[in-house]
């Protein structure tokens, strides 16, 4: 009707403002509306850190080729390294070698030719171009051979293991090592062309740690090398791709026994090295230098048998990277181990059988950290083992089964950075699995098997080589393999524990992620925290709303007000420094206080009766019971600080922390969950107070006068109509004091020791997801799994304070609604 | 039901009152009375600790020698007495300062002490290092001070101190300051256009340019320029280090020698004490200027020995101006969806959902905020910045962020949006309690609702507005969790300075908040810190009630007025 009007009387002005007025309606409704949006763009930012947790790996071929070089023999060895540089450096370096069984490393570089060092003017291999849109071509940047050409008498290797390296420092190893290594046989680092000046090494060193390879050649010689190819920068040319070669340690055919496989181990106490022989037996090989007189070093290998308990043949053995014990497993299921101590004796030996069907075990290895072993056999299944206690015990125990082959397993290799492995069967297929959450991250299968597969030392790249001879390399982006629903959820049975547990210890090599201890400790602290203020606020707002002095009222809104205020950093400053020492001192008075305040106010409201009658005494009751009570608290409370002594006598043998651990075992901690809920209690009691305050006071004063005018009493009027009619709004100020409770960071945070444990004492502390978040979010590097978490429980915070505020607000809307049309 | 129990004949007529007085339900109405007292202690109760610890800081407690049963004499200042509730023995607490001789607070039995007396002439002395310091002044050392020392030793100590601070001020500061502008030409100019430089020559590069090209030549001469640049800085600023070092071992060297009660000689170095006074013989006066003067220095100077000591400037002003950046930040939402609810909107499905955003954006605990704000305004939206602003800083190899960091402007954004929901809900009440009958007129004057909103509303409603600002500072300025994510540092310069743009929102800054945080749960002598804690504690009080009790104040007299009006 006005469109009519304003098209025939409005001047331009009066169109303006039309204009103008319309306008503005749309933006200040978009304004409001924003609100909305806001609240779920910040549950959708911290979902958006939360997704990649529980995304599937994702994995990529990048490159496929025949890296057959002209006249080389049969690869038996493949490795690879990805580093992730951004986009200002041409992407990914993803680098490589291969190792071929005339003892040749070739070193390759994957990545995009661009970017790739001037120096590395190699041959590039063909490619195929069969795969997805990133495929990179190869080059070759460098070959190495162990043996040099010149020297080589056509011995060929027959049988190769590798084992985490230690490339870091890898210039003064090599030194060191390399003294110990016959002079005929220099480091074949120094076979250089030209390329390894000062500058690569110090690049090498900083590189990821590299792989060392046993090679057990045809002569009956072992030997272990560590080749090494990293991407540095320098300066001028940005990426760098450089390559090394270095013999950790050799030792010549020793007469009367013909190794079949070897596996050498190079710790901080020296050079170990475990050879299976010809009749299937372990021995421990250790190079003894002795000096004679006139200072001549001389070499000695000493053998020792690793004696077993069983006649069976040794199928398959690994080594730990400490050099100190040995596993070994045997075609018909038998598990050994030995330990070791300094000197290379043997000073524990154990044979168990592993599986009940006897099936042959045919590959392990230990895990980071040589607490666990994997375990291969040939059903295919990939198994986790360590030790546990039981009873008096430790046994070797079958933990975690991680993968499962359609066939045998050929070889199994430890990641170098967690816990996790990369598997290969028989039917060329390679598993990647994940130790402690026990599941197969991801799979690799090729067009054509994949006869042996190396795992970049990052977890973030696989190199295969293929039955056809050619090599496949693929990105794997699972920075995520250690958490799953289970391992935040659930019990899991971590390395050192004796049986699963739910535990939270971001430190360690086994990082423990389980929330189930923090969620306990928010349900732990709002518990409390209620038990303490549901009482007191709403007893309270009953008072207010209905009982005191229109003036008192007028009084105690605006304090309550104030008293919300006080900054929560305030408040736990006071629980830690004030109230916890107190507490400390005087924790048999404040129990002793919780029976001797209401006894005292029994005893007062026996008094009163009498005390009633006198008629200028009556005023109290007219709303000013709450200051003649004052007294009555502080006598009952020092009834109790005057008892407390003969109490702790009495009950607690007069000691109550030294009884408190006598009983339950446990400490009593200063910064405890009592300390903690009369903080938060502080901080929810104005919050639970003034909202059903609103709510108690809302109801029509027609109910009250109806009641009244029946001849109920102000309490029964109270007790049974208004706290019903005003129950919802009740409830929703209990939510909202839920709500702040579970989310109050400070005062948890300073005021309890922030122990992730599972324990219902009032006398220890707890941690809150909070907390939690505030501990931790300072050590947790951006995008690593902790960092992920941090923010799940975030997310879990956000939904618990989601759900709690909306019930309540929806709840006061009908309250509202319902209410509003008597006023 | 009330019939059932109807009071027979017989009882008597006294206790058939007290009867009813239980049958009434009258202790209940006590109890709930009580509850009410309970809660409103807790608060006094804490008030009270606050403002009693906070307030007595400064105050200059008398310096006392103690006697013990073996033959020790302790110079100290009695803080805390308690007795064992079994036995009744008695345990001191005795601050016996001078850390650098063994722990500075000391635990005694209250029957050990033989003899107590107030020396007039022992001295505490407030030092740039290891805190306090009680004993007595034995003599001057000046070689290199031209000082006459007259009067009282206390006047003597105070015009010797001054002497040395004003060798300091004329000699040491101005090379200080030289230093200072040269260190900014290097951080700022030079090693910043180094790493520009640095990073075009590698992207020229990476983009396949040879070295031998011709604009990677000229960056390298540009290179080499600045690295000779660089050089040359750094070898002026060692230069003028080594006068520096010349001219204060020269005024270190004046030195006051203290004997300590156990008899113990310590010379110190004038410029290494701050203050020195006998607190056993000054007078009331004297005291009380003593106190005015240590609460200024409270507020306007910098902390001392990792913020045990000294005053709070850098923490006052870092939460003053984080509390600006903020109101700010949340104006023209919280404005807009307050004005939105109040005015704009019909009760509807949309209302109510507002309705709950705003529930829920008030109670999503703030540490919530804090993760958001590092997620989003971090590394989302500071880190493209610095990648479109500073693409050199944030390479694989350099991580130098600049906005991909904690800082003052991210963290008043966060509080920014943590604060919306008090704009919103104090303006929808401003703008509700204006009586109809005012809208009614102004449209009846052929107005638009607009132009109600902007020149009749908006205007009478700005005080309710105002009180939703200051709701919104008070609430910010105790905030301390988001901020501990987002830009907090325990100890930073203001960022603030004369050069341009003057303010430096990148800057992580101080907090009064975490300065308690810090002092109270990340320091290894919490106990030597309890005065700085409680004076802290109560500055933040007194900066965060005095700001809601203004607003609830100033909000209560809108609603009378327009209550008024109403009628």
């Amino acid at each position: 009707m006005q469109k009519e009007s304003s098209g025939k009387l409005a001047a331009p002005a009066a169109r303006t403002a039309k204009l103008i007025d319309r306008i503005a309606r749309w933006v200040i409704t978009g304004g409001g509306l924003l609100v909305v949006v806001c609240v779920i763009f910040i549950l959708l930012v911290i979902l958006w850190e939360v997704i990649p947790l529980f995304r599937p790996p994702k994995i990529a071929t990048t490159a496929e080729f025949d890296p057959r070089l002209n006249g080389a023999s049969e690869l038996i060895a493949v490795n690879v390294s990805r580093v992730e540089l951004g986009a200002d450096f041409g992407g990914d370096a993803i680098t490589g070698y291969t190792l071929a069984r005339d003892g040749t490393f070739t070193f390759l570089d994957f990545s995009p030719s661009t970017a790739t060092s001037p120096h590395a003017a190699g041959q590039t291999l063909d490619h195929d171009g069969s795969t997805d849109a990133q495929t990179i071509s190869a080059r070759v940047i460098g070959v190495r051979r162990v043996i040099p050409l010149e020297k080589a008498t056509g011995k060929t290797i027959v049988a190769v293991r590798q084992a985490a390296g230690r490339s870091e420092g890898a210039g003064s190893d090599s030194e060191r090592i390399g003294g110990t290594l016959p002079s005929k046989q220099g480091p074949a680092s120094a076979q250089t062309d030209g390329q390894t000046d000062p500058a690569t090494r110090s690049a090498v060193q900083k590189g990821d740690p590299g792989t060392l390879y046993t090679l057990v050649w045809s002569d009956g010689s072992i030997m272990a090398v560590e080749p090494v190819v990293s991407a540095s920068f320098d300066e001028f040319a940005g990426r760098k791709t450089t390559y090394d070669l270095a013999v950790r340690f050799s030792v010549p055919p020793q007469p009367g026994t013909k190794p079949l496989q070897a596996q050498v181990r190079i710790s901080e106490s020296g050079v170990a090295c475990v050879v299976l022989t010809e009749d299937r037996k372990l021995e421990l090989w250790r190079e003894v230098v002795t000096k004679d007189l006139f200072g001549n070093e001389q070499r000695e290998t000493v053998r020792v048998r690793l004696e077993t308990a069983l006649p069976a043949a040794i199928n398959t053995f690994t080594l730990d990277a400490a050099g100190k014990q040995v596993f070994a497993g045997t075609t018909d299921g038998y598990l050994m181990r030995w330990k070791l101590n300094d000197s290379g004796k043997v000073v524990f030996n154990e044979t168990l059988p592993a599986f009940g069907d006897r099936r042959a075990i045919t590959a392990m290895s230990t895990l980071l950290g040589d607490s666990s072993l994997a375990v291969c056999d040939s059903k295919g299944e990939v198994t986790v083992w360590f030790e546990v206690e039981e009873g008096a015990q430790r046994v070797f125990r079958l933990i975690h089964r991680v993968a499962q082959h359609a066939g045998p397993v050929r070889y199994v290799v430890a990641s170098q950075r967690n816990k996790g492995l990369v598997s290969l069967g028989e039917d060329g297929v390679a598993h990647y699995g994940y130790s402690t959450s026990a599941r197969t991250v991801c799979s690799f299968q090729a067009d054509s098997p994949l006869e042996a597969v190396g795992f970049a030392a990052r977890a973030n790249a696989l190199i295969g080589l293929r039955k056809d001879g050619r090599l496949i390399v693929w990105r794997v982006d699972a920075p995520h393999p250690e958490v799953t629903f289970q391992t935040l959820f659930a019990k899991v049975h971590y390395e050192g524990y004796s049986e699963p547990v739910y535990k939270w210890l971001t430190a360690g090599e086994e990082p423990k992620y389980s929330l189930v201890p923090i969620v306990f400790g928010t349900l732990k602290a709002t518990v409390y925290a209620l038990a303490f203020a549901l009482p007191l606020s709403l007893f309270g707002a009953l008072y207010v709303s209905h009982f005191t002095t229109p003036a008192f009222r007028n009084f105690v809104k605006p304090v309550i007000e104030i008293m919300a205020a006080v900054p929560s950093v305030v408040v736990g400053f006071l629980m830690l420094l004030w109230l916890g020492p107190l507490m400390s001192r005087w924790i048999v008075a404040f129990m002793a206080s919780l029976a001797t305040i209401p006894v005292t106010f029994v005893a007062f409201m026996l008094l009163w009766q009498l005390l009633r009658r006198v008629n200028w005494l009556k005023w109290a009751e007219r709303g000013y019971e709450f200051a003649i009570l004052a007294p009555v608290i502080v006598i009952g409370g020092a009834v109790a600080y005057w008892i407390s002594p003969w109490v702790e006598n009495l009950l607690f043998q007069g000691d109550f922390k030294h009884w408190l651990f006598e009983i339950t075992g446990k400490p009593y901690e200063a910064t405890n969950s009592i300390v903690v809920a009369i903080g938060l209690g502080f901080a929810i009691i104005p919050i639970i107070l003034s909202i059903s305050e609103d709510a108690l006071s809302s109801v029509p004063y027609n109910l009250t006068a109806a009641s009244l005018a029946l001849g109920a009493s102000r309490w029964q009027t109270v007790w049974r109509v208004v706290l019903p009619s005003a129950s919802p709004g009740v409830f929703a100020a209990s939510m909202m004091g839920f709500g702040r409770a579970a989310g109050e960071t400070m005062i948890v945070f300073m005021a309890t020791g922030n122990t992730p444990i599972i324990d219902w004492s009032p006398f220890n502390g707890f941690r809150t997801l909070a907390s939690n978040i505030a501990m931790e979010i300072g050590e947790a590097p951006h995008g690593e799994s902790l960092y992920r978490i941090l923010f799940l429980c975030a997310v879990i915070l956000f939904l618990m304070t989601l759900v709690a505020n909306t019930a309540a607000e929806l709840v006061r809307q009908r309250l509202r609604k319902k209410f509003g049309k008597y006023q | 039901m009330v019939s059932s129990k109807a009071p027979t004949p017989e009882t008597s007529a006294r206790s058939g009152r007290a009867m009813q007085f239980w049958r009434r339900g009258e202790p209940f109405v006590w109890a709930s009375g009580g509850a009410l007292t309970m809660a409103l202690s807790l608060a006094v109760a804490m008030l009270l600790v606050v403002v009693f610890n906070g307030a007595l800081v400064f105050w200059p407690w008398p310096l006392m020698e103690v006697h013990l049963d073996d033959g020790r004499r302790l110079l100290a200042i009695e803080v805390d007495r308690q007795s064992d509730p079994h036995t009744n023995q008695q345990r001191i607490k005795y601050k016996v300062a001078n850390k650098e001789f063994g722990p500075d607070f000391l635990w005694v039995d209250a029957e050990r002490v033989t003899e107590v007396s107030y020396p007039p002439d022992a001295f505490v002395l407030e030092r740039m290092a290891f805190l306090n310091y009680h004993g007595y002044l034995k003599q001057f050392v000046t070689p290199t001070l031209d000082v006459a020392l007259e009067g009282s030793p206390v006047e003597q100590l105070a015009s010797a101190i001054a002497a040395a601070q004003r060798r300091m001020k004329t000699e040491i500061e101005p090379i200080l300051s030289a230093q200072g502008i040269l260190e900014r030409r290097l951080k700022q100019q030079v090693e910043a256009q180094m790493l520009k430089v640095k990073y075009q020559r590698r992207k020229l590069i990476a983009a396949g340019a040879t070295p031998e090209q011709e604009d990677v030549v000229l960056l390298n001469q540009r290179l080499q320029q600045l690295e000779a640049e660089r050089k040359e800085l750094l070898a002026q600023s060692d230069r003028l280090s080594a006068e520096r070092q010349r001219l204060e071992s020269d005024i270190r060297s004046n030195v006051a020698v203290f004997v300590d009660s156990a008899g113990r000689e310590k010379s110190m170095s004038l410029v290494d004490i701050v203050r020195g006074y006998c607190p056993n013989s000054m007078t009331i006066g004297a005291k009380l200027r003593f106190y005015v003067v240590k609460v200024w220095e409270l507020i306007w100077t910098d902390p001392r020995e990792s913020n045990q000591d000294g005053g709070l400037f850098p923490a006052i002003f870092g939460t003053v101006l984080m509390v600006m950046l903020m109101a700010i930040a949340c104006f023209p939402l919280g404005v807009l969806a307050g004005i939105f609810l109040g005015e704009y909107a019909r009760e509807g499905v949309v209302v109510r959902t507002v309705r709950i955003a705003v529930a829920n954006l008030a109670g999503i605990p703030s540490i919530v905020y804090g993760i958001f704000g590092l997620g989003f305004f971090v590394y989302v939206v500071g880190g493209s910045l610095d990648r479109w602003l500073y693409p050199e800083r944030v390479t694989a190899d350099i991580q130098q962020p600049v906005f991909g960091q904690g800082c003052i402007l991210w963290a008043s954004l966060t509080l920014g949006l943590l604060t919306i929901p008090v704009v919103i809900v104090a303006t929808e009440e401003a703008i509700r309690t204006i009586p109809q009958s005012i809208r009614e007129g102004s449209y009846a004057l052929g107005a638009t609702k607009f132009q109600t909103l902007c020149r009749v509303l908006l205007p009478m409603s700005s005080p309710g507005i105002m009180t939703g600002f200051i709701l919104a500072m008070a609430r910010a300025a105790g905030e301390v969790a988001p901020l501990m994510i987002t830009g907090m540092l325990k100890s930073a310069p203001v960022p603030v300075s004369t050069q341009f743009p003057f303010i430096h929102l990148e800057r992580k800054f101080m907090h009064l908040g975490y300065h308690i945080l810090d002092i109270s749960c990340k320091s290894p002598n919490v106990e030597a810190n309890q005065p700085m804690i409680y004076a802290t504690t109560l500055l933040l009080l007194v900066i965060v009630l005095s700001l809601c009790s203004t607003a609830i104040y100033l909000r209560n007299r809108m609603r009378k007025r327009y209550q008024l009006r109403a009628i």
